[in-house]
């Protein structure tokens, strides 16, 4: 077992196996640097709960495709990305920090997916990005490539 | 004019004979002394005084140990100390490096070799290298080059410690681990690495913003072994607006030549940001740095009670799984996604990512005559009733309608295309066009004369990062154009040319960084040019095997590319 701490000071044991799927936990391992607590400065409890959730779900990603639970990491998958804004990304932040490539895969995409389809104003939105582009600079773009501004597809909601 | 500066101190002589001259670094000159305690001594030629820096403790402490010998360098601006202590059998070789100069407590040992096997070891200093020649017990020679890529963000220097394996280890292949390879990233607290038989890891991610860039790697020349063992290291400094390498190693790796594999690494930096404007003409008008937003991470909240905090890093890896319509738009979102986004470095990896995902190949058909359309193409086999959803109707290539349009080639997603208009029929305009951004440039007119016949084709030539075309004239003229340098020149008279055969062909075929066509001279060739070594080659057909038929042939005819070989298609 690891003991993970988080920012506010929580404590969470993981099993190692699930662990070293985070690369910079693997490496400290490695070198014996873990012997005691790994503090985790940048991720908060919440985080780190929902990160240990897929670090424990995905633990036998090799095994999985014997026992045909492919399916089933796959719907949790799909079930795991459905959060907000806000926690994606800092589940996004955390799977950076720690390295773990499958989780970045993961949610990096699902970003992508949501924000393919979204006009500018939803995406300034969704993501509390102030416009400080000039009004003229903006026209610019769009005179570029209009036709990247118009059609049916764009969605202008905000969800 | 020559004058006494009094009595130095710590003079040691059989140490100082031992070093080539005075070494001379942060405006003073320094050597290695003993007066009460082995000190580095240095003469300050500003201030005209000497000065003693102590050496770290224990560093000269070494019992038993018979024979000693010292050297005395500066490495990336950091004074270094290489000692060599041979015991009857054993032998230790440690350098010592001081990260802040001056200060005793940033000694720190860069590295160690031990080893019963060698008898010698000699190092030689450049600026960012050392490189240790060896000499075994038993003959042959080992070298290793360490270069040292030093960062200088806030005066110090980001400590790595990497030791190198005894030299017996049949070494393959070393490479910097993931995080190494030049993305911005943080340091996860202080980690020394050590060297894994195959695997060489420093901090498992090296910091980059500052003045310099730095990776570490070892290049190791095996004595028993023909070939050399490479893993290069670069440096970039972000102050010049060139690219430039201050240090690399020049170490071929079997049958990769130096350049190219720089090339590659290239790759892995990114430039600087650039924020530019383009006017519509298409000249730059606008060009500033933005190199700031590398010294702090870029945190695109403005929002700060909301609390979306996260860096360049990851916005470039969501953006870049975005297709290109998306992208044209999102550049309006802010100046930073707009700066993102028109980044080579970004370019470069949406075009990676999009080769290696199943669902990005697109199709580019011509429709009711010369409307063209672009549509996402399914892997392998596609209804009809599927292709024909999400069509994009595409404008008219360079305005109105021509007279008649011909789609050569396609590479990375360009395609070159040959239009002739109404107004100057005899003329064949040669445009290179992105369907995705539905960009295209005019090529360049040559100096072929317009009614002369050729056949051409594009390639990327991985050697220089640009893309090339190659026109082929059926009178043996040949021409090629580099893309992004806008250069043109004749390349000399290709061989085989046989004008029934070319006409025939639709384009050049472009694969392993060589164009090839059908040429016959005494007999039937396979005529190639290869754009990084600029030289023609020929090779008959009869040395080919001969395939099954059905394999999966894409590219026209008479040649055909499978997974990475060439196929030529040939009718009996």
């Amino acid at each position: 077992m690891v003991k993970l701490k988080s920012n506010d000071d929580k404590e969470f044991e993981v099993e190692e196996a699930a662990v070293i799927q985070s690369e910079m936990i693997k490496n400290m391992i490695e070198d014996g640097c873990a012997t005691s607590v790994i503090p985790l400065p940048n991720i908060d409890s919440k985080t780190l709960i929902k990160v240990i959730e897929y670090l424990n779900k995905h633990i036998n990603m090799g095994k999985a495709a014997e026992t045909g639970e492919e399916d089933d990491l796959k719907e949790f998958d799909e079930q795991f990305v459905n959060m907000g804004w806000e926690e994606l990304f800092d589940v996004i932040m955390a799977a950076n920090y720690l390295n773990i490539h499958e989780l970045m895969e993961l949610c990096c995409q699902s970003a992508a997916d949501r924000l393919k389809n979204k006009s500018v104003r939803a995406v300034r939105e969704m993501l509390k990005i102030t416009n400080d582009l000039t009004e003229e600079e903006e026209q610019e773009i769009i005179n570029d490539a209009p036709w990247a501004f118009e059609g049916p597809e764009i969605d202008d909601t905000v969800n | 004019m020559w004058r006494i500066i009094g009595k130095p101190t710590g003079i040691y002589s059989s140490w100082l004979s031992d070093m080539d001259s005075l070494t001379f670094v942060h405006g003073t000159f320094h050597w290695l002394g003993l007066s009460q305690n082995e000190s580095v001594t240095s003469y300050d030629i500003s201030n005209e005084v000497f000065k003693e820096i102590p050496l770290p403790d224990g560093m000269f402490v070494v019992p038993d140990m018979k024979y000693v010998k010292h050297g005395f360098s500066v490495l990336g601006e950091m004074i270094c100390i290489c000692s060599t202590h041979r015991d009857q059998w054993k032998y230790t070789f440690n350098v010592w490096i001081m990260k802040d100069y001056g200060v005793k407590e940033s000694w720190n040992r860069f590295f160690t070799i031990q080893s019963a096997d060698l008898y010698s070891l000699i190092p030689e200093y450049s600026r960012h290298t050392v490189r240790l020649k060896a000499l075994r017990r038993r003959g042959g020679v080992v070298i290793y080059v360490i270069t040292v890529f030093v960062s200088r963000c806030s005066g110090r220097a980001l400590s790595f410690l990497c030791s190198i394996p005894p030299y017996q280890t049949r070494l393959t292949y070393y490479r910097p681990a993931k995080g190494c390879e030049g993305r911005p990233g943080r340091m996860p607290g202080r980690r020394s690495s050590t060297v894994g038989s195959r695997r060489l890891r420093f901090g498992s991610q090296l910091k980059y913003w500052g003045s310099f860039y730095f990776l570490a790697d070892i290049v190791l020349l095996h004595p028993s072994s023909p070939c050399w063992h490479l893993s290069c290291a670069i440096i970039r400094d972000f102050r010049k607006t060139q690219q430039q390498f201050a240090g690399s190693t020049g170490i071929a790796y079997r049958g990769i030549n130096l350049k190219m594999t720089l090339c590659k690494l290239v790759k892995w930096l990114r430039p600087p940001l650039l924020l530019v404007k383009f006017s519509s003409d298409g000249s730059c008008i606008q060009g500033k740095r933005v190199v700031k937003h590398f010294e702090e991470k870029i945190k695109m909240d403005v929002d700060g009670a909301m609390g979306i905090h996260f860096n360049e890093e990851i916005v470039v890896d969501i953006l870049s799984r975005l297709p290109v319509r998306s992208l044209l738009r999102f550049k309006c979102v802010s100046k930073i996604w707009m700066a993102l986004i028109s980044e080579p470095y970004f370019t470069m990896k949406h075009l990676k990512l999009a080769k290696n995902n199943q669902n990005s190949p697109k199709i580019l058909f011509v429709k009711d005559m010369f409307t063209s359309h672009l549509s996402s193409l399914m892997p392998a086999s596609l209804p009809l009733a599927q292709f024909t959803e999400n069509v994009q109707k595409l404008d008219w290539l360079y305005g109105r309608k021509p007279r008649n349009c011909k789609i050569y080639c396609c590479c990375d997603g360009l395609v070159l295309v040959g239009v002739r208009k109404y107004d100057n029929i005899k003329h064949l305009m040669l445009l290179l066009w992105n369907p995705s951004t539905r960009e295209s440039t005019v090529l360049r007119s040559t100096e072929f004369l317009p009614s002369e016949d050729y056949i051409c084709g594009l390639g990327y030539d991985a050697t220089s990062g640009d893309y090339m075309i190659l026109k082929i004239g059926y009178q043996s003229c040949s021409e090629i154009l580099a893309l992004k340098s806008g250069s043109g020149r004749t390349i000399g008279e290709p061989t085989g040319i046989y004008r029934s055969w070319l006409s025939d062909m639709d384009s050049l075929t472009f694969i392993h960084g060589a164009f090839h066509w059908l040429g016959f001279s005494r007999d039937e060739f396979v005529t190639s040019y290869d754009i990084s070594n600029e030289v023609f080659k020929e090779e008959t057909i009869s040395k080919w095997k001969v395939c099954g038929s059905g394999h999966e042939l894409r590219q026209t005819w008479p040649f055909g590319i499978g997974r990475d070989d060439l196929y030529l298609y040939y009718s009996l």
